[in-house]
C-alpha cells in the first residue's frame, strides 16, 4: 500500500491540514505540539476504518471539541496496482465517495468496498472499541505514547489474532477453524477429561460399566442356571435310583434273607442249649469225683502226720537227755574255776601291798631334799630384805624431790642472766680517792679504792671532803636492777621450798638419792632371782611340803636298794592283776555256758510236751477218722465217681462237635448282616425319597424364577451393548485424534507464523541490539522477552527506550511479513522513539532507511532534529 | 376325515433383551396374541384338535403369569390342545409342565410328556408324542412309533421336536434327530414337528408348522400354521399353510457405491414399515456429504419402522475433493484433514477407524458451524 495525500479539514484541533505528495519510502512529518501531528494520524483511520454515517463516541471525537462543523478527510492511496481517492464527511451531511481509474462508488457502498481492501470488519451495533476491527492496521499505526506497551494488543487480542490470521489465511484456519478445535474440544470433552483420561461420566464410560454390569449379572444367572440345572440333574438320578429299588423289590428280598438268617440262628441256638446242658452235667459229675479223691487224700495225709508226729515225739525224748547230763558237767567245771580264782585276788592284794610300800619310801625322800632347798633360799632372801630396808630408812631421813633440782637450776639460770645484764648496762664507778679519803654510799658504807662499782639504781655517795654525789643510772638500768632482784627473790624462794640451803647442797642430796635408788634396785633384782614366788608363798609351799612328808608311812627298815626293789614289785604285781583276771574271764564264760544249755533244756522240754501231745491227738483223729468210715470204703467211692464222670465228658464231647459243625458264629454273622442290609436299604430308600422331595420343593419355588429369561434377556442385551460400546469406543477414539490433529496442526501453523516474524525483526534488532533475539507468545502475540547475549530479559522489565525500539522493530517486521503476503501495510509512527537516545536513535535511523526499502514509513514528529539526518522527505505542518 | 391345527415354537416368555423395554414389551405381548389368533383359527376351521409340536414355552422358568396368559390365550379353542414339550420347555422333574398342571384352563389341555399312544376323537385318531425329557437327546426319540400298536382303522399322527437327520443347514442341526423316514417306517399318516421356526414341509406326510410369530431375522418363512386335512388313514394329507403373523422380521443386506438411493428403494419396497423389524447390514463406501445424508435417512426410517439395527462396519467413509472443499479449509484445519485423511486410507494404520471417524465428525461440525453462521 502507498498513501499518497492526505487532506483534513475541520477535523478534531485542525481547521485544515494537506500533505500532497508522500514518499513511497520514507517521510517525515514534523509539528509543534498542538500542531495537529496525531489528528493526522486519527484522519486516517478514521478515513479507512471509521463509517462516515457513524454517530457514536469515536465520531463526536472526529469533531472539534464544541464546535458543530463538518469534518472532512481526502486520501489519495495505492494498492495492488491501483491508485484510489477516498473522501469522506461526517457528522454533518455525512458523505463518502471512493473513485479509481474506472470505478466509482458513493455512501454506503464505499465501507464495504474499504472493509473488503483493507481485511477488516466494521463493529457491529452496540460494540464498542473501533481499534478491535480495525484488522492489522491496529498493529502498524502506533499513536503517540503506546510504542513503549510493546505490541499493546490489550484486550483487542482476539480480534487482532482474527485480524492477522486472515492477513496470514494461507497458515492459519481462521474463525471456522477456532470453532471447529472448539467443537472438536466440546467432543473429546464428552469422553475425556482435561489431561485425557477416561471421564467417569462419559457416555463410553456408562455403556461400559453397563456392558459390565450385565455380565457379571449373566455370569451370576449362568451360576443359578446351572446349580438349577445339576439339581435336576440329581433329582433324575435320584428318582431312578429309586425307582430301580422299587422296581427290584429289594426291601421286601432283603426281609426274606433276614428270616433264613434267623432261622438258621434260631437251630444254633437250640445245640447251644444241649450242650450248656451236658457241659453242667460233667461239671456236677467232675465235682463228685474231685470230692471222693479229695477225701481220699486227706485221710491219707493224716495217717501220714500220725506217723511224723510219733516220730518227732521220739526224737525230742532223746535230745532231751542228751542235754541233761550236759548240764551236770558244767556245773562241776563252774566250781572249780571260783577256787582258782579266789587264790588269784589273794595274790594280788600282796603284791599291791609291797608296791605301795616302796613308792612311799621314794616320795618320802624326795619332799625332804625339796624342804631343804627352799628353806636355804628364804634364808638368804631375808638377808636381801634387811637391805632394802636399811636403804628405805635412810631414803625417809633425808627427803629429796630430784625435780625440785631442775627447778632451783633453771632459777639460778634467770639469776645469773639477770646479773650479767646488771653487770653490762650499769655505769661502772671506780672511786680513787686522793689522799685516803673515803668515800660511802647512802648506807654509810665505805667503799674500798680503785674498786669499780656497778650502780644499777640512783644512788648517792658521800665523798669526803667533797660531799654527795648522785649518780642515776637511767631508767633502764633500774629496770634491769628490778629484774634481778625478783630474780634472786625467786631463787630464795624455791631453796625454801626445797628446804635447802643452797643449790649444791640440793645437787649433793640430788646425786644421794640416785645412789639409793640405783642399790634399792639391784636388790630387789637379786631377791627375784632368789625367791621368785615371793617369801610368802614359799613359807607356804614349805608348810605344805612338811606336812605332806609327815602324812607319808614310816620308812621300812632295811629298804636299802629302794629303787631296784620298787621296779621288781611293779612287775609282780601287774602278774597277779593278769592271772587274777584270767580267772575271772574263765568263770564268767562257764557260767554263760552253763545258762545257754539250761535255757535250750527247757525249750527240748516244752517241745518234747508238745511233741507227745500232737502224736496223741493225731493217733486219736485217725482212729476216729477210720472209725467212721474206712480208707478202703473211701478208695472205692472214688472210682465209681470217676466212672460217672468219664461217661457225662463222651456226652458233652458229641454234642460239642455238633454245635461246632452248625458254624453259630458264621449263623450270627449272617443275621447281622441281614439285619444290616434290611436297616440300609430302609435308609437308603427314605433317604432318597426325602431328598427327591426336598429337590422338587426347591426347583418348584425356583422354577418360577424366570431364571431362563433373565439370561436370555441378558445375552440379548449385552448382544446389543457390545456394538455400542465399540460404536462409542471409536468415537472417542475419533474425538481424541481429531482434537489432537488440529492442535498440532494449530501449533505447527504458529511456529510457521511466527517464524517470519522472527526472521524479520532479527536484522533490524541486530542494528540496536547487537546479538540479541526477541520471543513472541505464541497465543498472545505479546512480546515476551529480549535475549541479550544468551541472557532472556522479560519485555516489561526493559527501559522505556529498550521497549519502544523493540516494539517499534517487531511493527516493522509485522508488516514486513504482511506486505509479502500481498496485503495492505503501512507504518506511522506518531513520536515513537521519544524515550530513544542519541546513539540509538541514529540506529533506528538505519533501521528505518532498511524498512523503508519495502515499506512506507511515515513518521509523525515534534522533533525535527531528532530526524534531521534520516533522509526522508519531510513534511512541516 | 379328521381336520386338526398343527402349530409350534410360541416361545412364550421370550425377553428380547436387545430391545427397549416398549419394543421389548410389544414383541413379548404379540406371542399372546398369537396364540389367540392360533384358538380362533382352530375355532372357525373346525379342528378337531390342535397340535403344539414343542417349544410352547421359551423357558421351563416362565413366570406363572405368563402361564395363566397362555392358557387364558387358549380358551378361544375348546380343545383338545396337545401340548407336547420341546428341548426349551422339556419334561425335566421340575418344569413348567409340573406347573402348569396346577393352573386354571378353560379348555382341554393334553400334556404328552410321556412317549405313550394317546387316544383322540374316542380312538379314531391316534398321537404318538416323542416327548422330550432333557434339553438334548442323542437318540431318535421317534423310533418308538415304529413299533406302537395303534387301532386298526385309526389315524396314526407323531408328534416329535427336534431336527430331521440331513434335511435342515447344518448348523439347525444341534441334536434331538428324527430319522427322515420316520413317517414311512411308522406308518404314520402325518408327522407333526416342531423345532425350525419356518413353515417346512421336509419330507413325506412330515411338516415342520414353524412359530406362528417370529422372533428373530433369518427369512425361513415363520409366520404360519398348518391346517391338515386326512380324507382316511393312509391318505395323503393335505396341508394349507395359514398366515398367523404380525411382526415382519427383515434381514437387509446393501452395498451403497457412493450413492445412497438403494436404502430408500429397499426400505420403501416393505409393505408395513410399522410393524417390520429391519437388521440392515450396509457395506460399501460413501463420500462424507452422502455419509451424512445417509444418517438422515437412517434416523428417518428408524422411526417409520418397527425397529432398525444398523451393521455399518463395512460401510466405509471415502472423502473426496468436493467434501473437503465443502469444509473451509485454511491453514492449519487444512494441515489437520490431510493428516485424518492420510490415516484414514492407510489400511495398515491402527487408528484407520478413528481417522476416518475423525474425519466425518469434522466434516459434521464444520457442516454445522456453517449451517450456523448462515
Amino acid at each position: 500500500m502507498y498513501l499518497k495525500s492526505l487532506a483534513v479539514r475541520d477535523l478534531a484541533g485542525t481547521v485544515s491540514a494537506e500533505i500532497l505528495d508522500f514518499d513511497r519510502g520514507l517521510n517525515v512529518v514534523v509539528g509543534d505540539n498542538e500542531a495537529g501531528k496525531s489528528t493526522l494520524l486519527a484522519a486516517l483511520r478514521a478515513a479507512f476504518f471509521q463509517k462516515h454515517r457513524a454517530t457514536g463516541e469515536a465520531a463526536k471525537a472526529l469533531a472539534p471539541y464544541g464546535r458543530q462543523v463538518r469534518p472532512e478527510v481526502a486520501v489519495e492511496f495505492e494498492l495492488n496496482g491501483t491508485a484510489y481517492s477516498l473522501k469522506k464527511a461526517f457528522l454533518q451531511r455525512p458523505d463518502a465517495e471512493l473513485a479509481w481509474a474506472g470505478g466509482r462508488l458513493a455512501g454506503d457502498a464505499v465501507e464495504e468496498r474499504l472493509a473488503e481492501l483493507f481485511r477488516f470488519s466494521h463493529p457491529g451495533r452496540g460494540e464498542s472499541k473501533l481499534g478491535e476491527h480495525q484488522g492489522a492496521f491496529g498493529l502498524l499505526w502506533v499513536e503517540q505514547g503506546r510504542s513503549p506497551h510493546g505490541l499493546d494488543l490489550g484486550v483487542g487480542k482476539d480480534a487482532v489474532t482474527a485480524s492477522l490470521e486472515g492477513e496470514v489465511g494461507v497458515i492459519l484456519g481462521g474463525e471456522r477453524g477456532r470453532a471447529l478445535l472448539a467443537a472438536s474440544k466440546a467432543l473429546q470433552d464428552r469422553f475425556f477429561t482435561n489431561t485425557l483420561r477416561p471421564k467417569s461420566d462419559s457416555p463410553l464410560k456408562i455403556a461400559e460399566d453397563e456392558l459390565e454390569t450385565l455380565r457379571r449379572d449373566r455370569a451370576e444367572a449362568e451360576d443359578a442356571h446351572r446349580h438349577d440345572e445339576e439339581r435336576l440333574e440329581k433329582l433324575a438320578r435320584r428318582r431312578e435310583i429309586l425307582a430301580g429299588y422299587e422296581r427290584d423289590d429289594a426291601v421286601a428280598a432283603a426281609e426274606r434273607a433276614l428270616e433264613v438268617a434267623e432261622e438258621r440262628a434260631r437251630a444254633v441256638a437250640g445245640r447251644e442249649r444241649d450242650l450248656v446242658e451236658a457241659e453242667r452235667e460233667l461239671a456236677l459229675a467232675t465235682n463228685r469225683r474231685d470230692t471222693a479223691g479229695e477225701r481220699v487224700a486227706q485221710r491219707r495225709r493224716l495217717a501220714e502226720a500220725a506217723d511224723r508226729a510219733a516220730d518227732a515225739q521220739t526224737k525230742a525224748a532223746t535230745a532231751l537227755a542228751e542235754i541233761a547230763a550236759d548240764a551236770a558237767g558244767g556245773e562241776a567245771g563252774i566250781e572249780r574255776l571260783e577256787a582258782a580264782r579266789a587264790e588269784a585276788l589273794q595274790a594280788l592284794a600282796a603284791a599291791e601291798r609291797d608296791d605301795e610300800r616302796a613308792v612311799a619310801a621314794t616320795e618320802r625322800r624326795r619332799l625332804a631334799d625339796e624342804i631343804a632347798r627352799v628353806e636355804g633360799r628364804v634364808c638368804e632372801a631375808r638377808e636381801v630384805e634387811m637391805a632394802l630396808a636399811a636403804l628405805r630408812a635412810e631414803a625417809a631421813a633425808q627427803p629429796f624431790d630430784p625435780k625440785a633440782l631442775k627447778t632451783l637450776e633453771a632459777l639460778e639460770a634467770d639469776r645469773r642472766a639477770a646479773s650479767a645484764a646488771v653487770a653490762a648496762t650499769a655505769p661502772t664507778i671506780r672511786f680513787e680517792p686522793e689522799g685516803g679519803a673515803s668515800v660511802t654510799d647512802d648506807a654509810g658504807r665505805t667503799l674500798a679504792s680503785g674498786e669499780p662499782l656497778a650502780v644499777a639504781s640512783p644512788r648517792r655517795f658521800h665523798l669526803e671532803g667533797f660531799g654527795w654525789i648522785g649518780v642515776d643510772p637511767g631508767p633502764g638500768a633500774a629496770e634491769l636492777a628490778g629484774r634481778q632482784r625478783a630474780a634472786e627473790d625467786a631463787m630464795r624462794a624455791g631453796l625454801a621450798k626445797a628446804r635447802v640451803a643452797s643449790l649444791d647442797e640440793a645437787r649433793r642430796l640430788a646425786a644421794r638419792a640416785e645412789e639409793r635408788r640405783m642399790e634399792a634396785g639391784s636388790l630387789t633384782a637379786r631377791l627375784q632371782a632368789i625367791l621368785p614366788e615371793g617369801l610368802a608363798s614359799a613359807g607356804e609351799a614349805l608348810a605344805a611340803s612338811r606336812a605332806t612328808l609327815e602324812a607319808l608311812p614310816a620308812a621300812d627298815e632295811g629298804a636299802a636298794d629302794a629303787d631296784a626293789d620298787a621296779k621288781a614289785l611293779r612287775a609282780r604285781r601287774r602278774a597277779a592283776q593278769e592271772r587274777a583276771e584270767e580267772a575271772a574271764r574263765l568263770l564268767e564264760a562257764a557260767r554263760r555256758a552253763a545258762a545257754a544249755l539250761a535255757s535250750r533244756r527247757a525249750g527240748l522240754e516244752a517241745d518234747a510236751r508238745h511233741r507227745a501231745e500232737e502224736a496223741d491227738r493225731l493217733r486219736a483223729e485217725l482212729g476216729d477218722a477210720e472209725a467212721r468210715r474206712a480208707a478202703a470204703a473211701l478208695a472205692e467211692d472214688l472210682s465209681a465217681t470217676e466212672l460217672d464222670r468219664a461217661a457225662k465228658e463222651a456226652v458233652a464231647q458229641t454234642r460239642r462237635a455238633a454245635l461246632g459243625g452248625a458254624d453259630p458264629d458264621g449263623a450270627a454273622r449272617a443275621l447281622a448282616g441281614s439285619k444290616r442290609a434290611l436297616e440300609e436299604l430302609n435308609r437308603t430308600v427314605r433317604a432318597l425319597r426325602d431328598e427327591i422331595i426336598a429337590l422338587e420343593t426347591e426347583l418348584g419355588v425356583r422354577g418360577a424364577a424366570q431364571l431362563g429369561e433373565t439370561l436370555s434377556r441378558l445375552r440379548d442385551e449385552i448382544e446389543a451393548a457390545e456394538p455400542r460400546v465399540a460404536r462409542l469406543t471409536l468415537e472417542a477414539g475419533a474425538a481424541k485424534l481429531l482434537h489432537a490433529t488440529l492442535i498440532a496442526a494449530q501449533r505447527e501453523a504458529r511456529e510457521h507464523w511466527l517464524g517470519p516474524i522472527k526472521a524479520q525483526v532479527a536484522p533490524y534488532l541486530r542494528i540496536i541490539h547487537p546479538e540479541s533475539e526477541i520471543e513472541l507468545d505464541e497465543t498472545t502475540l505479546e512480546i515476551r522477552s529480549l535475549h541479550r547475549r544468551g541472557v532472556e530479559e522479560e519485555f516489561r522489565r526493559l527501559s522505556s527506550g529498550a521497549r519502544e525500539q523493540v516494539a517499534v522493530v517487531t511493527r516493522l517486521a509485522l508488516a514486513n511479513v504482511l506486505k509479502r503476503g500481498g496485503h495492505p501495510a503501512a507504518v506511522i509512527l506518531d513520536d515513537a522513539l521519544v524515550n530513544t537516545d542519541e546513539v540509538r536513535l541514529g540506529r533506528m535511523h538505519e533501521v528505518l532507511r532498511q524498512a523503508a526499502e519495502g515499506l512506507q514509513i511515515i513518521v509523525l514528529t515534534c522533533r525535527e532534529r531528532d530526524f534531521r539526518h534520516l533522509g526522508g522527505r519531510t513534511f512541516r505542518l | 376325515m379328521i381336520r386338526f391345527l398343527h402349530t409350534a415354537d410360541w416361545q412364550i416368555g421370550k425377553p428380547f433383551g436387545g430391545y427397549g423395554d416398549d419394543k421389548r414389551g410389544e414383541l413379548r405381548a404379540e406371542r399372546f396374541r398369537a396364540v389367540e389368533r392360533l384358538a380362533a383359527l382352530a375355532t372357525e376351521r373346525e379342528a378337531a384338535f390342535v397340535l403344539v409340536a414343542g417349544d410352547a414355552f421359551d423357558a421351563n422358568t416362565v413366570s406363572e403369569r405368563e402361564i395363566q396368559r397362555t392358557l387364558d390365550a387358549m380358551a378361544g379353542f375348546r380343545g383338545p390342545w396337545i401340548l407336547l414339550p420341546g428341548n426349551h420347555d422339556a419334561a425335566l422333574s421340575v418344569s413348567v409342565w409340573t406347573r402348569l398342571a396346577r393352573m386354571r384352563r378353560e379348555c382341554e389341555i393334553v400334556v404328552a410328556d410321556r412317549p405313550e399312544p394317546i387316544a383322540l376323537l374316542g380312538g379314531e385318531a391316534v398321537v404318538l408324542p416323542a416327548p422330550l425329557t432333557r434339553r438334548h437327546e442323542g437318540a431318535d426319540l421317534t423310533a418308538w412309533f415304529d413299533h406302537a400298536e395303534t387301532p386298526p382303522r385309526a389315524f396314526r399322527i407323531g408328534l416329535a421336536h427336534g431336527s430331521v437327520a440331513n434335511r435342515l443347514p447344518e448348523k439347525a442341526e444341534s441334536g434331538n434327530p428324527i430319522a427322515d423316514d420316520r413317517a414311512a417306517r411308522a406308518r404314520l399318516d402325518y408327522l407333526a414337528l416342531g423345532d425350525w421356526h419356518g413353515f417346512l414341509a421336509i419330507a413325506e406326510r412330515t411338516v415342520y408348522a414353524g412359530t406362528p410369530e417370529p422372533d428373530r431375522y433369518p427369512a425361513n418363512e415363520p409366520g404360519f400354521a398348518a391346517l391338515v386335512e386326512i380324507d382316511a388313514p393312509g391318505a395323503a394329507p393335505r396341508v394349507e399353510r395359514v398366515a398367523t403373523a404380525r411382526y415382519r422380521w427383515r434381514a437387509l443386506s446393501l452395498r451403497l457405491q457412493g450413492d445412497i438411493a438403494a436404502l430408500d428403494d429397499a426400505l420403501a419396497a416393505l409393505p408395513a414399515p410399522r410393524d417390520t423389524l429391519v437388521d440392515l447390514t450396509l457395506t460399501g463406501s460413501l463420500a462424507l456429504r452422502d455419509r451424512v445424508a445417509l444418517q438422515a435417512r437412517l434416523d428417518e426410517w428408524d422411526a417409520r419402522l418397527f425397529d432398525l439395527r444398523i451393521r455399518d462396519a463395512d460401510l466405509l467413509d471415502e472423502p473426496d475433493e468436493e467434501d473437503l472443499d465443502r469444509i473451509d479449509l485454511a491453514g492449519f484445519v487444512r494441515v489437520a484433514v490431510e493428516r485424518l485423511r492420510e490415516k484414514a486410507a492407510d489400511p495398515a494404520d491402527p487408528e484407520r477407524e478413528a481417522a476416518a471417524m475423525a474425519l466425518r465428525i469434522a466434516y459434521v461440525e464444520h457442516a454445522r458451524l456453517a449451517g450456523g453462521e448462515g
